[in-house]
């Protein structure tokens, strides 16, 4: 089928029968919420479709819901996502396995309808797991892991989706949907053992505890669903692998490294344009690989210092900043390989803000910079702004 | 191990993480969660208030439940809510003011709602099932006479006869009614209408002389022997505007022009009439001209504004064609020479107060005028007739002196109406009866009463006002109010004779609504100050402390858990939730 990454994750969505759908329209993820009431209207799904005032009250909703054991979606952007920003941490506080689709869009201001990563990296401390995925395969696809991931015991805590608003959520690509018995056995009906809210069983959840006693204890079992995270990520997607034939990597899908001097570690749509610049200039016979980064809550750290070890120079190439700081993931990057034995050099490069395009040309350029530099002992300016006009 | 402890931990030890619960269980309280209203500090509370209309209404009607009851299609409850207070719904929903409606928090909100209308409509509706507002009480032993047969003296035979008093109404006049069967047109009261009401009111075993003259038939003497005795013979005396001319052959009086229309006998009149005055009076009788076929002039010292006679009678009656001349003063009247009358006014300006508080007109400079006519109606107000009264009757401003209860100074006898001082309206006359009604109640049982203050509505007076939830005497206003919960208000509906038809003949002018036309005007009812059940403040809570009563007549609040946020309030569209500071230890 031909399909927009939002349509490819509305679809997604259905195949893994949501029982709640809260949503609040908002560009670029609002064809996202409009398929999904069409489904519902057309009883093609059997869900309660809730028309809220709010993102944060759309996450409210689905937090009581998914709460009384029914498996919930919901889907946001950009300014919509961080209205949600409270309500994230009770989703996860609460231990609710809530998955819902980010279609990124860059925050004003100035305001944009065009993406970059930021506004779902911005969500980093709120304890959701979050994939970044890069095609609307990997979206429609993803929901359903993201479902199985989230309600994996070992795990239950949300989960997100996050996909760049217009580059893929609007762009129509070939998709192949999953089909409906296999992935009924894949993903079964959700039946939680831990607390779930019913008139028979009167209980408070989420309740403000007056002393300190608690509050440790319930954070670090939230590290513990994280950690747990770090394994059965791959796990699942490996029992997607099996049971559908596709398979993203897990954590992170790397190209092309065994023997890399320089790899490009990248997330999100940079991923397809980067993998085709390495496969170019691997036949021009240089010595370069490529990352795709997933997961990024949970960091895959220990992986990534493993897989890093001996190559000589990592470009982070990344649609997001954290404004004094750096690329968001290129200081996750730096904070996994502090200390190991050979670390490569990180350069990092800042692109594609609030939508500006990045061409092969440009990645090519990139890769060409970085592999100069690669026998270098250290490097000038290791944060840098790419292509930003009146800036040399 | 889970499930368990989420449904009763043991709170006297500390859990690890691995025990814990996972979710974020609430550890070692309660499991319905925190008292939270241990954290308030102002306390809502679902009160009743007084609706305006309900205020508005001179004779005490229980209004907002009224409309409720036919908002919800409960003709039958409303129409027994209606007659607990007022025996003459009919003549009522005709001829009254209707302050209620002037009242109507929704005036300004797109227009009032129409109460003249519902009031209209049962009373029609019901035309054949006298209403049994509550059971007559038990037969007392007291005998009560009431002089004068008009709302004020059968409305106090009605609520006399309610509480199981014989009465017996004593008329000079051959048939009952006063005013509404003598003073007021068939195009606004079909006399149907009124007798039908009385007819209804006999039937409740009150007794009627008709034709009886006090002083002349019987003594007052003889009324006087009653256990007690109810004044209400109404202000029929024309008073003369003391000027030249006005017992010129051609002059009539208003009082008297009305009483000759409604028996038919209509002197020989000529095309243009002149009408001194700007009552109801004057109104009627211009309006019966044009439906005669005359050409009346409507003459006024003060202007439209100060007029005495109901705003929707002036309005109809220059719909139908009646002259207006304001600021004038007759001065005096002429025979002219050939044929018919010439009216001498001056010019008048309006200067200060007068003592009722309205402009007073002062003469104004410049020529007198002149208008020429075949005939000059003089209706400028009438005064009660107290002569057949004896002098220990105390008198106040040529009215029957009574105290607030309507107790003269002769404590077996109370009066109202238009014998007594209080404005000249049907609705006032009945309100008068039924305060003297229960005045004379509490005076057979020997209560001491005279002090309190006045009991104005019977089911005040019966223990029938049971309110839901606490009361709280204060008015509501608009401000009271959540607008943003007031829906548009539909085109106000009333049906009118056409103009035509309405300059031809005595046909009643207005129209009843129909049943869906009356549900739909009183569920645009904005309860102003009642609840209406609208579940805003239960869906609002944030702590869910807002609960149906087990009888789902009101809404509870758990002070348990209520905060004391206030939203409830914030939210109520009817402003009947009400906020206290919470009292300290």
């Amino acid at each position: 089928m031909m399909l927009t990454g939002n349509y490819a994750c509305a679809y997604g969505v259905k195949l893994s029968r949501a029982e709640v759908i809260p949503v609040y329209p908002i560009t670029p993820q609002t064809h996202i919420m409009e398929k999904l009431a069409d489904f519902v209207t057309h009883g093609e799904l059997d869900a309660e479709f809730v028309s809220v005032e709010s993102e944060h009250t759309a996450l409210a909703v689905a937090i009581a819901a998914q709460a009384t054991g029914a498996r919930t979606f919901t889907a946001t952007s950009g300014q919509g996502l961080v209205y949600m920003h409270e309500n994230l941490f009770v989703a996860s506080g609460m231990r609710l396995p809530i998955v819902m689709a980010i279609v990124n869009r860059a925050l004003g201001a100035p305001n944009t309808i065009y993406p970059d990563l930021s506004d779902a990296l911005d969500q980093r401390d709120t304890s959701w797991v979050q994939i970044y995925v890069e095609n609307a395969q990997e979206a429609h696809d993803m929901i359903a892991q993201a479902y199985r991931i989230a309600e994996d015991e070992r795990v239950l805590l949300p989960v997100a989706i996050s996909f760049e608003g217009i580059i893929i959520s609007h762009y129509m690509e070939p998709v192949e949907l999953m089909d409906q018995d296999l992935l009924d056995q894949f993903l079964p009906t959700y039946q939680p053992r831990h607390v779930i809210l019913h008139p028979d069983r009167v209980m408070s959840l989420g309740q403000i505890l007056m002393d300190d006693s608690y509050y440790m204890e319930y954070r670090y079992q939230q590290q513990e669903g994280m950690n747990h995270a770090l394994k059965v990520i791959p796990q699942v997607d490996e029992a997607f692998r099996q049971v559908f034939g596709r398979k993203y990597g897990g954590l992170f899908q790397t190209e092309q490294i065994e023997d890399a001097e320089v790899v490009l570690l990248t997330a999100g749509s940079l991923a397809s344009t980067t993998r085709a610049v390495v496969h170019a200039l691997r036949r021009d016979g240089m010595k370069i690989g490529l990352i795709k980064l997933r997961a990024f809550r949970p960091f895959p750290r220990q992986e990534l210092r493993e897989i890093l070890n001996n190559i000589k120079c990592v470009a982070v190439l990344e649609r997001d900043v954290s404004i004094g700081a750096g690329g968001i993931i290129h200081i996750e990057l730096c904070h996994s390989l502090y200390g190991s034995e050979n670390p490569p050099l990180l350069i990092n490069y800042i692109l594609g803000l609030g939508g500006r395009d990045i061409t092969f040309d440009d990645i090519s350029g990139i890769a060409q910079e970085v592999y100069q530099e690669r026998n270098r002992e250290s490097v000038d300016h290791p944060i840098r702004w790419f292509k930003v006009r009146g800036l040399t | 191990m889970a499930d368990l402890k989420a449904s009763g931990p043991d709170v006297l030890r500390l859990y690890d993480y691995k025990e814990l619960p996972i979710g974020a269980v609430a550890i070692g309280i309660d499991p319905f969660g925190r008292k939270t209203g241990l954290w308030r500090y102002h306390r809502p509370e679902m009160v009743e208030k007084i609706p305006p209309c309900q205020e508005g209404c001179p004779l005490g009607n229980w209004i907002q439940p009224l409309i409720r009851e036919i908002a919800n299609e409960n003709f039958e409850e409303a129409w027994d809510i209606l007659k607990l207070e007022n025996p003459f719904s009919g003549v009522c929903g005709r001829v009254c003011s209707h302050l209620c409606d002037e009242a109507c928090n929704r005036k300004e909100l797109g227009g009032s709602i129409s109460i003249k209308g519902l009031e209209r409509f049962l009373a029609d509706h019901f035309w054949d099932k006298p209403s049994h507002p509550v059971q007559p009480q038990k037969a007392q032993k007291k005998e009560i006479a009431v002089l004068g047969s008009g709302p004020a003296g059968m409305a106090c035979a009605y609520f006399l006869a309610l509480m199981g008093y014989g009465v017996t109404v004593f008329e000079s006049k051959k048939s009952l009614g006063g005013i509404p069967r003598i003073g007021i047109p068939d195009y606004r009261l079909p006399k149907k209408i009124l007798e039908k009401e009385i007819k209804d009111i006999l039937s409740m075993g009150v007794e009627a002389r008709t034709g009886c003259h006090v002083g002349k038939d019987i003594s007052i003497g003889e009324i006087l022997k009653f256990d007690g005795v109810f004044l209400s013979t109404g202000a029929h005396v024309e008073q003369p505007l003391g000027i030249p001319g006005e017992n010129l052959n051609g002059v009539f009086r208003g009082w008297d022009f009305l009483q000759k229309c409604n028996l038919k006998q209509i002197p020989p009149l000529g095309k243009k009439i002149l009408v001194i005055g700007g009552g109801n009076v004057a109104m009627d009788v211009a309006r019966s001209l044009i439906r005669l076929g005359h050409q009346p002039i409507i003459i006024y010292r003060r202007t439209r504004q100060e007029m005495p006679a109901f705003f929707e009678e002036v309005e109809e009656a220059m719909e139908e064609g009646t002259e207006f001349h304001f600021l004038l003063a007759p001065v005096a009247i002429h025979r002219r020479k050939k044929k018919g009358l010439r009216l001498e006014c001056s010019r008048m300006k309006l200067r200060g107060m007068d003592e009722s508080g309205r402009p007073m007109p002062v003469p104004a400079k410049g020529p007198h005028r002149y208008f020429e006519a075949d005939q000059v109606i003089i209706a400028t107000g009438e005064r009660a007739d107290l002569s057949y009264l004896p002098e220990e009757f105390k008198r106040q401003n040529g009215s029957v002196w009574i105290n607030p209860w309507g107790q003269t100074s002769v404590p077996h006898v109370f009066s109202g109406g238009d014998m007594t001082d209080t404005p000249r309206t049907v609705a006032h006359a009945i309100s008068s009866a039924k305060r003297a009604a229960i005045a004379m109640d509490q005076f057979f049982k020997g209560n001491d009463f005279i002090k309190l203050t006045p009991i104005q509505t019977m089911r005040e007076y019966l223990g029938l006002n049971n309110h839901r939830v606490e009361y709280i005497p204060e008015i509501v206003k608009p401000q009271d109010l959540h607008l943003a919960y007031c829906k548009p208000r539909e085109i106000p509906v009333s049906h009118k004779l056409p103009l035509d038809q309405r300059q031809r003949s005595f046909k009643e002018v207005n129209k009843r609504l129909s049943s869906e036309e009356v549900i739909r005007e009183a569920q645009q009812c904005l309860s102003c100050g009642v609840c209406k059940l609208c579940s805003h403040c239960y869906l609002f809570c944030p702590d869910g402390a807002v609960q149906l009563s087990p009888e789902g007549d009101r809404y509870l609040i758990n002070y348990d858990y209520c905060k004391g946020c206030n939203i409830c309030q914030n939210e109520c569209p009817v402003g009947a939730i009400h906020v206290r500071p919470e009292k300290e230890d």
